[in-house]
């Protein structure tokens, strides 16, 4: 219960800029359980379920609390959406991209400390691209799904991701940076 | 100080990258679900760049203090300089707790207290590892700047740190720290209350300064028109009078201006009741030392000569006779070294405290041990002015606080040494030592003039 208060403590102690970005983690997982809602998974209690996970990992985003997220949204779809491939799995790759950025920024620096603008807007920027990444994998996934390669399986898509993985890899490192 | 924190280890975010990404592909594989894939397509990115932007240097760092000497009440800055190394995104700095040092916050907020109902002060800063502040250019290579705002609040060696510094990868998927700094000292000196006595010392016996002598000679205050002599100064003529009269030539004389010796004894055996800081609650101790800086504080500035002793068996320290703002500050710095420690042991009638008669010793004590009474007594049955400033009374309350403590037994035992306390105060009164309380301003008013005209009258006695 101590540790409860104590975590409660941290978040009403947080800065704005903290609390942004909080917000962010909650933004995430509120938009991973729309999109599973829309894609037909679950039920009201699994949707609630998603929330109230969101809600830990904005308590407590440096503990188990996103992997737990994690684990339960990507195990609910497996399980409950019939589909292989639908227009919310978009929505639903960035909520959890957003979850998992949010919470490792705020899991990475102090909650009392403001978070600079600089370091805000380059992780956005990141996360940006990522985004966009992720709308080219879901489009190809699209793709594959509605004119299936005749005996491939899924093996297209890995390799197209594994391709995008390598590329994205090699800008990584060899990227122009501003120092 | 290096420890196992001291190199770039994975986070708990790159633990769970790799844990969804491994377990989910195989899934998808095998079940045949490529939504599967394209749910935790960006978390298999982010975690490609994390990898590939994994740092291998430890930064170098450096911990300073803006400043070597503060009063209390003041800030300074907790400085941590940090190298930036390649691929180190984020970089954050954070003092811990330490009683009397507290954070100062960089925006507005709202207090918040913690579990034990302690008001949470920020004292942590974040730093962008690669960019320069906030909407100004890229930093040229060097290190990078943290600065903590930390408020000292209460008088002594405060110490600050060991400063915790840390640093994260892109997507904070590796972190370097936190890792502590050595922890520095801070210097601070104790804020003089409110006090300003307008009566003068007594017994000035130099030749400098500000009290009028009762001999004539140099100095600023008019004593009286004589005729001219040889050795006078040409511009101590006064020409109106010397105009009128027979021819003579009259000079204006004055009376030598003096300074007297004050001796600041500070009892530092005991220190009773909480102390809450430059904002809160004083203890005895806080009051004492408050006191004493005030009082060598006026006095210096009048050109009077101050020494201090402090009486505690930890730090018996000593500041020798002396004058000037250097010597002030000589002073408050001793007096921030103080801590309250009993010395059993001690006779103390037996203790030389090397004051010569002439002297006027202010003795600062809480009057709680009977060493302290017994000096006093010792002294003033030498001849000295002694003037004893009771530290334990609540200038507040304008008596000593009762006990707060929950236990009975230590309540009663709390009254009746008060009232022996009490008997003792009258016992030296009666030997005349004056017994104030510290009250703030004008508090040593009454016991100074009364000790003046003691003077005086002592010396007109001896002259007739």
């Amino acid at each position: 219960m101590r540790e409860l208060r104590e975590l409660w403590v941290d978040l009403r102690s947080a800065s704005r800029s903290h609390l942004r970005v909080r917000a962010g983690i909650l933004g995430g997982a509120l938009l991973f359980a729309l999109a599973y809602a829309l894609a037909g998974g679950g039920n009201v209690i699994a949707w609630l379920g998603l929330v109230a996970l969101g809600l830990a990992v904005v308590l407590q985003p440096h503990t188990l609390a996103p992997g737990l997220f994690l684990g339960y949204a990507v195990a609910s779809w497996w399980a409950t959406v019939e589909a292989t491939w639908h227009w919310a799995l978009l929505p639903a790759a960035l909520g959890i991209l957003v979850l998992h950025t949010a919470a490792a920024l705020c899991a990475s620096v102090p909650a009392q400390a403001p978070v600079p603008v600089t370091v805000v807007r380059r992780w956005a920027e990141r996360t940006g691209l990522v985004a966009a990444l992720t709308v080219l994998v879901w489009g190809l996934a699209g793709l594959l799904t509605l004119r299936p390669a005749t005996g491939l399986g899924p093996l297209p898509g890995i390799v197209g991701l594994t391709l995008l993985a390598v590329l994205l890899a090699a800008y990584v490192r060899w990227r122009p940076t501003d120092r | 100080m290096t420890g196992r924190n001291d190199l770039w280890a994975p986070t708990p975010a790159l633990v769970r990258l790799l844990t969804v990404v491994l377990l989910t592909v195989p899934v998808a594989l095998l079940w045949r679900r490529p939504d599967l894939l394209v749910l935790v397509a960006p978390l298999a990115m982010v975690l490609v760049w994390s990898l590939v932007t994994r740092p291998s240097q430890v930064p170098e760092r450096r911990f300073s203090l803006s400043h070597a000497l503060l009063r209390e009440g003041e800030q300074a800055l907790a400085v941590v300089d940090v190298e930036p190394v390649p691929d180190a995104d984020v970089m954050a700095a954070a003092v811990p707790p330490a009683p009397f040092v507290s954070g100062v916050p960089l925006e507005r907020r709202r207090e918040v207290a913690d579990v034990d109902g302690i008001d949470v002060k920020p004292t942590s800063v974040v730093a962008d590892a690669v960019a320069g502040e906030a909407g100004g250019p890229p930093l040229a290579d060097g290190p990078r700047r943290l600065t903590v705002g930390v408020r000292l609040t209460r008088w002594g060696v405060r110490r600050i740190g060991p400063v915790q510094v840390a640093a994260v990868s892109p997507w904070g998927s590796f972190r370097w720290g936190p890792t502590g700094l050595e922890p520095l000292g801070l210097r601070t000196l104790p804020q003089p209350v409110a006090f300003d006595s307008a009566a003068p010392a007594p017994h000035p016996r130099g030749l400098v300064g500000t009290h009028r002598s009762v001999r004539p000679g140099q100095g600023s205050e008019f004593a009286a028109l004589r005729p001219f002599q040889p050795g006078d100064r040409l511009r101590r003529i006064h020409w109106p009078r010397s105009t009128r009269g027979d021819g003579t030539l009259y000079v204006t004389s004055s009376y030598a201006d003096e300074d007297t010796h004050v001796a600041v004894l500070l009892d530092a055996h005991y220190d009773v009741g909480r102390s809450g800081g430059v904002d809160g609650a004083a203890s005895s101790l806080d009051r004492s030392v408050r006191a004493a800086a005030s009082i060598a504080e006026h006095f210096l500035r009048q050109g009077d000569r101050v020494s201090l002793r402090v009486l505690s068996a930890r730090t018996p320290l000593t500041v020798p006779v002396g004058t000037g703002r250097r010597h002030h500050v000589r002073v408050l710095d001793t007096l921030s070294r103080v801590v309250p420690s009993v010395s059993e042991e001690t006779d103390a009638r037996r203790v030389h405290l090397g004051i010569s008669a002439g002297t006027l010793v202010v003795m600062i004590s809480a009057l709680v041990s009977p060493d302290a009474l017994t000096q006093a007594a010792t002294l003033a049955g030498r001849g000295v002015s002694v003037v004893v400033v009771d530290a334990l009374v609540d200038p507040r309350q304008g008596e000593v606080v009762a006990s707060d403590d929950k236990d009975p037994l230590a309540r009663t035992a709390w009254r009746i040494r008060m009232l022996e306390r009490e008997r003792e105060v009258r016992a030296i009164t009666a030997e005349g030592v004056a017994v104030v309380p510290w009250l703030g301003p004008g508090s040593l008013d009454v016991v100074l003039r009364e000790l003046g005209r003691r003077g005086r009258g002592r010396g007109q006695g001896r002259s007739a």
